[in-house]
C-alpha cells in the first residue's frame, strides 16, 4: 500500500472512531440521563414510601391512640357497671334492711314499703316456685295483665330459657342464695329483657320461700354490646392497615429488584456498544 | 339478710337414723307445754342411749351410759325451754326438735318461730357468744345475772357451750309475720378431762 | 321464824331446811319455768345469806335433774355468800348424777372457798 493509501484508511479509521466516540458520549450521556432519571424516579419513589410510612405511623399511633381512648372507656364503663351493680347490692341490702326493719312495725307497713317499692319483688314458693306474692314493680316488669293475673303464676313462666331455672335452683341449692344473676326474662307478652336477679330464703306464713328481686338492665346490655362491636371494628381497622403495609413492602421491594435488573441491562448493552 | 351463725350445718344427707318430735300449738299453746319437757327430754335420752344392740355405740362407749343420757336428756330440755320461751305466744307455726344419730356424734335441731325483735335480740346473743371465750362468759353472766332485779337466764346456750363442751350453730331466716330461728347442738367423743 | 322450818314442792321435786347440820336438801328434778318460778327459793336463799349460819350445807346427792335457771339461781346465792363472807359453804353432790360433775364446778370457780363433796350414793 501506497504511503497516501495508508494515510487515507487511517483517516477513515479516525472519522470512525470519532463517529463511534461521538455515540458513545450520546450513549452514555443517555445512560446516565436515563440512570438519572432512574436515580430520580427512585429518589421520588423512596421519598414518597417514606411520606406514607409517616402517614401510616401516624395514622397507626392515631388509631392505637383511639384504641387506648375506647379501652379506657370500657374501662370506665365496667367501673360504673360494678359500682351501679355494688350500689345495687347496696340498695337491696339497703332496701332490705328497710323492708325487715318496717316488719318490725307491723305487717301494714311492710306491705306499704314493698308495695311502693320501684325494684321487683316477688316471693315465690321454694317447691312449685309460685308466685305467692308480686309488687306492683314487678307487675310492670313481668308485664302482667289483669287476664294473666287471674292464672296461677309460677317463677319459671318469666324465664325465657328453661336453661335458667335448673341454673338457678342448682345455685340456690348449693349456695343458699343467688346474687347478681344475669336473667333474660320472658314478659307475659313474650316481649324480653335482660334483668338482674336476687334470691334469699324468706318465711313467708310459715312456708319456706324465696324472696325475688329483679332490676332492668336493659340500657346496660345496650351500652355493653356497643362497646363490644366498636373494639371489635377497631381491631379489624388496624389489621387492615397492617396488611396494606405489608403488601407495600412487598411492592416496594420487587419494585427495586426490577430497577435493579433494568440498570443491569443498561449497563451490558453499552459495554456491548463500546465493543464493537 | 338470712343469718348463719357459729357451727351450723344443713341436715347431712346421709342421716339414717333420727328422731324427730313436732309440737303444734294448735294443740295445746307452747306456753303450756312447760311440764311436758322433762318428758321429751327423758324420752329423747333413753330412746338414743338404748337404739344399739349391745352398746355398740362409739359415742356411747366413749361417754358411758349415764353421762350420754344426762348430756341428750339436759341439752333437749334447755333447747325445748328456749324455744317455747322465745316462740311468738300466737304463732301457728310448730316447734321440731330432731335428734340425728351418727357413730361419732349426735346432732340436735331445734326449729321455731321467732318475732322480729326476738330476733334482734337473739343476734346479740349470738354475737357475744361467738366473740367471747365460752367460760369467761359463763362467769360473767353468772355475776351479772346476780345483780340485776329481773336477769334474764341467757344461760342455756352458756351451759351447754360449757358444761357439755357441745357445738352450737343457729339459722336466722327473716319471713312474714314471723321469722324462723334454727338451733342446733353438736355433741362429739368429750375432750379429755375438765 | 327459822330459815330451816321451811319446804318447797311441786311436780317432781321437793326442797326442805334442817337445822342439824344447817343444810337444804334438794330432791327430785328441778325445772322450773326461769325466775318467775324459782322466785320462792330465791327468796328463801335470800333469807339464809341473812341468817348468816357459819356453816351451810347444799345437799343435791337426790337431785336428779337441774335446769340452766336452776343453775342461775344456785349461782346468785353462792355469789352472795361470796360477797358477805362469813358462811362457809358445802355443797354435797352425788358422783352418780352426770350434770352435777359437769355444772356445780362452776360454783367453785365463783367461791373458792366453796367445799364440793362428792358421795357415792345409789
Amino acid at each position: 500500500m501506497s504511503p497516501e493509501a495508508k494515510i487515507a484508511e487511517l483517516e477513515t479509521r479516525i472519522r470512525q472512531l470519532e463517529q463511534e466516540k461521538k455515540d458513545l458520549e450520546i450513549l452514555l450521556e443517555n445512560t446516565t440521563a436515563h440512570a438519572d432519571a432512574i436515580t430520580q424516579q427512585l429518589a421520588a419513589k423512596i421519598l414518597q414510601h417514606e411520606r406514607a410510612e409517616r402517614d401510616l405511623q401516624m395514622s397507626e399511633s392515631r388509631l392505637q391512640h383511639l384504641l387506648t381512648t375506647i379501652e379506657q372507656e370500657k374501662a370506665d364503663l365496667e367501673l360504673i357497671l360494678e359500682t351501679m351493680t355494688a350500689h345495687a347490692d347496696t340498695v337491696t341490702d339497703q332496701l332490705q334492711a328497710e323492708a325487715l326493719t318496717a316488719l318490725r312495725q307491723s305487717e301494714v307497713q311492710f306491705r306499704t314499703l314493698v308495695e311502693a317499692n320501684p325494684v321487683a319483688l316477688l316471693i315465690l314458693h321454694l317447691e312449685t316456685g309460685q308466685i305467692l306474692y308480686r309488687n306492683p314493680a314487678a307487675i310492670a316488669l313481668l308485664g302482667i295483665t289483669p287476664d294473666t293475673l287471674a292464672r296461677t303464676l309460677r317463677g319459671r313462666d318469666f324465664c325465657h330459657d328453661p336453661e335458667d331455672v335448673n341454673r338457678l335452683k342448682q345455685l340456690y341449692a348449693v349456695q343458699g342464695s343467688v346474687t347478681n344473676y344475669e336473667l333474660l326474662v320472658q314478659r307475659a307478652d313474650g316481649s324480653t329483657l335482660w334483668a338482674l336477679l336476687n334470691w334469699q330464703p324468706f318465711v313467708f306464713q310459715g312456708q319456706n320461700t324465696v324472696l325475688s328481686a329483679l332490676w332492668d338492665i336493659t340500657e346496660r346490655k345496650k351500652q355493653e354490646e356497643n362497646l363490644q362491636r366498636q373494639i371489635e371494628e377497631l381491631h379489624q381497622t388496624i389489621d387492615q392497615q397492617k396488611r396494606d403495609r405489608q403488601v407495600q413492602e412487598i411492592t416496594e421491594t420487587e419494585y427495586f429488584q426490577h430497577l435493579q435488573r433494568r440498570v443491569q441491562k443498561l449497563r451490558r448493552s453499552s459495554q456491548r456498544d463500546s465493543e464493537k | 339478710m338470712t343469718g348463719v351463725y357459729g357451727a351450723f350445718v344443713e341436715p347431712l344427707g346421709d342421716c339414717r337414723e333420727y328422731l324427730t318430735l313436732v309440737f303444734s300449738p294448735l294443740t295445746v299453746p307452747l306456753s303450756e307445754r312447760w311440764r311436758t319437757n322433762s318428758i321429751s327430754a327423758n324420752f329423747m335420752a333413753d330412746y338414743v342411749t338404748h337404739l344399739f344392740p349391745g352398746g355398740q355405740w362409739p359415742l356411747l362407749l366413749s361417754y358411758g351410759l349415764a353421762d350420754l343420757h344426762g348430756a341428750v336428756n339436759y341439752i333437749v330440755n334447755e333447747l325445748l325451754e328456749n324455744a317455747m320461751k322465745f316462740c311468738t305466744p300466737d304463732s301457728t307455726s310448730p316447734v321440731t326438735i330432731s335428734l340425728e344419730i351418727y357413730p361419732e356424734q349426735l346432732i340436735f335441731r331445734v326449729e321455731n318461730a321467732i318475732s322480729p325483735e326476738s330476733a334482734e335480740r337473739l343476734q346479740k346473743v349470738i354475737d357475744q357468744l361467738l366473740s367471747h371465750s365460752p367460760q369467761e362468759l359463763y362467769l360473767q353472766k353468772l355475776e351479772a345475772n346476780a345483780i340485776e332485779e329481773h336477769p334474764s337466764s341467757g344461760l342455756g346456750y352458756l351451759t351447754i357451750l360449757n358444761d357439755y363442751q357441745a357445738r352450737l350453730g343457729w339459722k336466722i331466716l327473716p319471713g312474714i309475720p314471723d321469722w324462723r330461728v334454727t338451733t342446733l347442738v353438736q355433741l362429739s367423743h368429750p375432750r379429755g378431762e375438765r | 321464824m327459822n330459815w330451816w322450818a321451811q319446804e318447797l314442792s311441786g311436780v317432781g321435786y321437793r326442797i326442805y331446811g334442817e337445822p342439824e347440820p344447817p343444810r337444804l336438801v334438794f330432791e327430785g328434778s328441778l325445772r322450773l319455768n326461769g325466775m318467775a318460778e324459782y322466785q320462792p327459793l330465791t327468796d328463801w336463799l335470800g333469807q339464809i345469806v341473812a341468817a348468816a349460819p357459819p356453816q351451810m350445807i347444799l345437799d343435791v346427792r337426790s337431785l336428779k335433774f337441774l335446769n340452766s335457771s336452776g343453775i342461775n339461781v344456785l349461782s346468785r346465792f353462792v355469789i352472795q355468800v361470796r360477797q358477805k363472807g362469813n358462811i362457809h359453804l358445802t355443797v354435797r353432790c352425788n358422783e352418780g348424777i352426770p350434770w352435777q360433775h359437769k355444772s356445780l364446778v362452776n360454783l367453785q370457780r365463783l367461791l373458792p372457798t366453796l367445799e364440793l363433796d362428792f358421795y357415792h350414793e345409789s
